[in-house]
């Protein structure tokens, strides 16, 4: 028990917001789970349950109740429980994990996150960290006023480290990947090597990128229904 | 559904230290979780909160009750950007506590259901968290000695990224 994590495989309300706006649905804040769940045409899982590695079918959470503890921290747990001087950030909710580690970068995830402790060690191999994988070439270059961080590898800035780390991220969604966004690279062989294996993705961005075998990869992605593509030129006979 | 004659509603919200704190209820309206409650007519005078003390609480409440007073995004396409400004620096503001007070705000959010406020902490956790070595993350996040890898553990995590020794 000591070990475990609480996982929720299953979409949370926050998940099914995030798609939600991404799909600039408007007022989707005003939904509950379930109708919201609907309208995007995803099935959410009822019931109650802990998740095990491996599982695909989970549980499902509804709002908490005011009355639910802090989750694993209730051992123990007094009325004024809270006052426990020493906060454990391992207890967070996976999807609160995730939410982070979300926003931390895929790079840095694999490189330093991950090595942190073993908690963030399991937890980023938990395919709910990689359903969303935002991978851009040019960020640190772009987008950060100083240098390459001296925290990462320089090597990781290369087109073809930047094609490993997009393929490692892949491998660690297992299949769960639903939305991913490239910028500023890709090969022939990427697009194909994402098809195979996300065949729940549902929205594509590409950016800043030449992009070819678009029209084969479409076929490998039956739920897929957004596509992004910005500044990229693309092979006329894969716009069909 | 809420109309302005709503906003005179009061709610009182008890924290896990039986704190009370009246509010008015487009206030706690923020929360989705309260929202929720309201709409299904499950919520007393009183909504006690036993996992979340009156410290995290208060910063909660000064948090929604400053969003509820601003323009919404989704309703309105053209808010005077002031507004946007202002909840800006005010959430960079907010952001400026210490790590368990994130962790209990964050946690606390959660259980809300303040999808914003989660967002918020979830970002400001991930930045400083950004472009540190794992020990800087380690230190950041008081993580305890006992849960670190084994070095061969963290010599085979290594190892997975190849990409980085071309």
């Amino acid at each position: 028990m000591a070990g475990d994590i609480i996982m929720d495989n299953n979409y949370t309300l926050r998940d099914l917001q995030a798609i939600a706006k991404q799909r600039k649905i408007k007022g989707y804040t005003k939904y509950r789970k379930l109708e919201l769940a609907k309208l995007l045409g995803i099935i959410v899982i009822e019931g109650k349950g802990k998740r095990t590695r491996g599982e695909t079918q989970i549980p499902p959470k509804i709002l908490p109740l005011p009355e639910v503890t802090r989750t694993s921290t209730s051992k123990s747990k007094k009325q004024d429980g809270m006052k426990q001087t020493t906060r454990n950030w391992l207890d967070l909710p996976s999807d609160l994990m995730a939410n982070i580690l979300s926003r931390v970068g895929v790079i840095e995830i694999l490189w330093n996150v991950k090595v942190v402790c073993t908690k963030w060690h399991e937890v980023c191999k938990d395919p709910y960290v990689w359903r969303v994988i935002y991978i851009d070439r040019g960020f640190y270059e772009n987008y950060r006023p100083y240098t390459w961080p001296s925290c990462l590898p320089i090597s990781a800035r290369s087109s073809k480290a930047t094609v490993e780390i997009c393929k490692q991220a892949v491998d660690r969604s297992q299949g769960e990947l639903v939305d991913i966004t490239l910028v500023q690279f890709i090969d022939d062989g990427i697009l194909q090597y994402i098809a195979d294996r996300s065949s729940k993705l549902r929205r594509l961005e590409i950016a800043l990128s030449d992009i070819r075998g678009l029209a084969t990869a479409f076929k490998k992605l039956p739920l897929l229904e957004e596509l992004s593509l910005y500044q990229g030129t693309l092979l006329q006979e894969d716009i069909e | 559904m809420s109309t302005s004659s709503s906003s005179s509603k009061k709610i009182v919200l008890k924290s896990a230290d039986n704190e009370t704190f009246e509010i008015d209820e487009i206030v706690a309206l923020e929360s989705q979780a309260i929202k929720n409650m309201i709409e299904d007519e499950c919520a007393d005078n009183v909504i006690p909160l036993g996992n979340i003390d009156s410290k995290t609480l208060s910063k909660i409440i000064e948090y929604c009750k400053k969003h509820a007073e601003s323009p919404k995004k989704d309703d309105n396409a053209d808010i005077d950007e002031k507004a946007v400004e202002d909840l800006k620096s005010f959430d960079a503001e907010f952001a400026k506590v210490d790590m368990p007070l994130i962790q209990d705000i964050l946690m606390a959010a959660n259980f809300l259901n303040i999808d914003n406020l989660i967002g918020l902490m979830c970002r400001t956790i991930a930045d400083r968290i950004k472009g540190k070595t794992p020990e800087e993350i380690r230190k950041i996040l008081n993580i305890n000695k006992n849960d670190l890898l084994s070095p061969e553990q963290e010599a085979k995590a290594r190892e997975e990224n190849s990409w980085a020794f071309d």
